[in-house]
């Protein structure tokens, strides 16, 4: 059921199978959450961006055609303008979900279901290091932020990213160097910050990799 | 360095980390500037690296019944937790369905109203088209009676517009000769009369009883149906002849009409003459006080003289009105001329 190329989910979905629902929330579900939870970073908004997202898939379906644009960025340009809705409208209202704050009125990190997996904590290690990129991630203006996440964290090719954003290929690649850019000197501030020690000043990914 | 050329190195770099490079070998592309593109790199690809989140499961159940739902339809039971969170996301499809079926029933009955009235048009023109056929069969027959094509064309001769009826009668060729002779003299006494007044005709008629019998078949009230029936064909003949032998061009027309079923029949009047215009004389009398003029015999003597003695006869006057009335073309132009 996995092996499904877009095509024949897109026709399958065409021609209501049930079947299709299943295959399109596990290929599709996880990258949208995730995609739209760096965007927010707010949980449940994500969700509901997700569950809005495949709403009009299904809607849409049968006006969709392949050869206009992959099924895949369609479905992102979909999630994109839902969340560029939504955060123009929290923007103006300055809402907060409390359920993304603790007690102390902080925000809290959102555990993934494979929390704790088994391989002696690196994977612990991994998902600190994710939320301190995400904390960072969501510090960037609102375009830098998501072209770096649809260039780097979902993988959009630069054309895609052109296609699905309606800029041109110089502004993509523009915003893309100053968002790494301006990524790498928060991250390196957090370092300063954190260590003292001039000597243990070392960016999150070195730290990782045990640099 | 400039910073668009640090930019340039960095695409670059980035495509070759996109490659399967390590930071560390995508960075030499800069040489110089390596040491800058190392640490941006190093930022892409652990951003890469990183798992990704998950949805909840709760969340993935409810989302999963709700797109069955709207897609075949299917009522699947949605998870209890997260179904407030899920509602935000359904009222769409919902709201969908109800606009949806009111929109097909107006069509269905737009359909059904556009295929009645196509309907009710064709039936209305094959009515019609099968009422015109039938008004159009009745007419027909009039032309049936071969007799009126006989005295046409005697007629027609006079008159380009009547030709083509004449030229089939082969029964031409013999009446010319008569013509002549007998319209110069009978004319003027019988044909006057008839022709002037409408109800000569029906005398007209009566006279074709005895003899004339064909002339007296143009008359359509003329019951006397034996009309049409007697083929003498000769008499008809000699009928036409009378107008024909006046004015040329202004008899033809009456004596077509008059001749078939119409009741210019004045052609009796002049077959009379040639058959007997004794006998002819006796439909006038049907018409009693029209005959009195009968004596402008003074006609004999021809057009328009003949006419201003006419006059001196005071009775000849109620057939002038009667002339009048049907036109009674011959007579009328003669008395124009005289004044």
């Amino acid at each position: 059921m996995l092996d499904w190329t877009d095509a024949q989910l897109v026709s399958s979905l065409q021609r209501r199978e049930v079947e299709a629902v299943g295959v399109l929330l596990e290929q599709y579900a996880d990258r949208l959450y995730t995609y739209a939870f760096y965007r927010c970073g707010d949980h449940h908004l994500a969700e509901d961006i997700v569950s809005d997202t495949f709403t009009r898939v299904i809607e849409k379906i049968d006006g969709y055609e392949q050869r206009e644009v992959p099924f895949r960025a369609w479905i992102y340009r979909i999630a994109h303008n839902l969340l560029a809705n939504q955060l123009r409208y929290h923007s103006r209202h300055r809402t907060v979900s409390f359920d993304a704050m603790n007690e102390n009125g902080e925000r809290k990190i959102d555990p993934p279901d494979d929390w704790g997996a088994a391989d002696g904590g690196s994977m612990a290690s991994q998902i600190v290091e994710r939320e301190e990129l995400r904390e960072a991630i969501l510090a960037l203006p609102e375009d830098q932020r998501t072209v770096f996440i649809l260039r780097f964290v979902e993988g959009f090719e630069l054309e895609q990213v052109v296609s699905m954003l309606d800029k041109s290929l110089a502004s993509i690649k523009s915003l893309q160097y100053r968002a790494v850019s301006n990524l790498r000197r928060a991250l390196s501030n957090d370092d300063e910050v954190t260590n003292s020690d001039p000597a243990q000043k070392k960016t999150a990914p070195q730290r990782r990799r045990g640099i | 360095m400039n910073e668009q050329h640090l930019e340039d190195l960095f695409q670059n770099s980035v495509a070759l980390l996109e490659q399967g490079s390590s930071p560390a070998i995508a960075a030499r592309i800069g040489n110089g500037a390596a040491a800058e593109l190392l640490p941006l790199l190093e930022v892409v690809d652990t951003v890469r690296d990183l798992p990704p989140y998950r949805l909840q499961t709760t969340a993935r159940a409810a989302l999963s019944a709700s797109l069955i739902s709207q897609l075949g339809g299917v009522t699947a039971p949605v998870a209890q937790s997260s179904a407030p969170q899920v509602a935000s996301s359904q009222p769409l499809p919902r709201s969908m369905a109800p606009r949806r079926l009111p929109n097909s029933d107006r069509w269905r009955l737009f359909l059904g109203v556009q295929k009645a009235i196509v309907a009710a048009v064709l039936v209305i023109a094959i009515a019609a088209i099968v009422i015109i056929i039938r008004l159009e069969q009745p007419s027909e027959p009039t032309g049936q009676p071969t007799p009126v094509g006989t005295v046409a064309p005697i007629v027609t001769l006079p008159a380009p517009t009547l030709a083509p009826i004449v030229t089939p009668e082969p029964i031409f060729t013999a009446t010319p000769g008569p013509i002549p002779n007998v319209t110069a003299t009978t004319a003027p006494t019988g044909t006057a009369v008839p022709t002037a007044s409408p109800t000569n005709l029906p005398t007209a008629t009566a006279a074709p009883a005895a003899t004339v019998t064909p002339t007296a078949l143009p008359e359509p009230t003329f019951t006397l149906a034996p009309a049409p029936t007697p083929a003498p064909v000769t008499t008809v003949r000699v009928a036409p002849v009378p107008p024909t032998a006046r004015p040329p061009t202004a008899i033809p027309p009456r004596a077509v009409p008059t001749t078939t079923p119409s009741p210019t029949v004045v052609p009796p009047t002049a077959a009379a003459p040639t058959a007997a215009p004794t006998t002819a004389r006796p439909t006038p009398s049907a018409s009693a006080t029209p005959k009195p003029p009968q004596p402008t015999v003074s006609y004999g003597s021809g057009g328009p003289t003949a006419k201003a003695t006419a006059p001196a006869g005071a009775t000849p006057t109620p057939k002038d009105d009667d002339d009048d009335h049907h036109g009674g073309g011959d007579e009328g132009k003669g008395g124009g001329p005289g004044k």
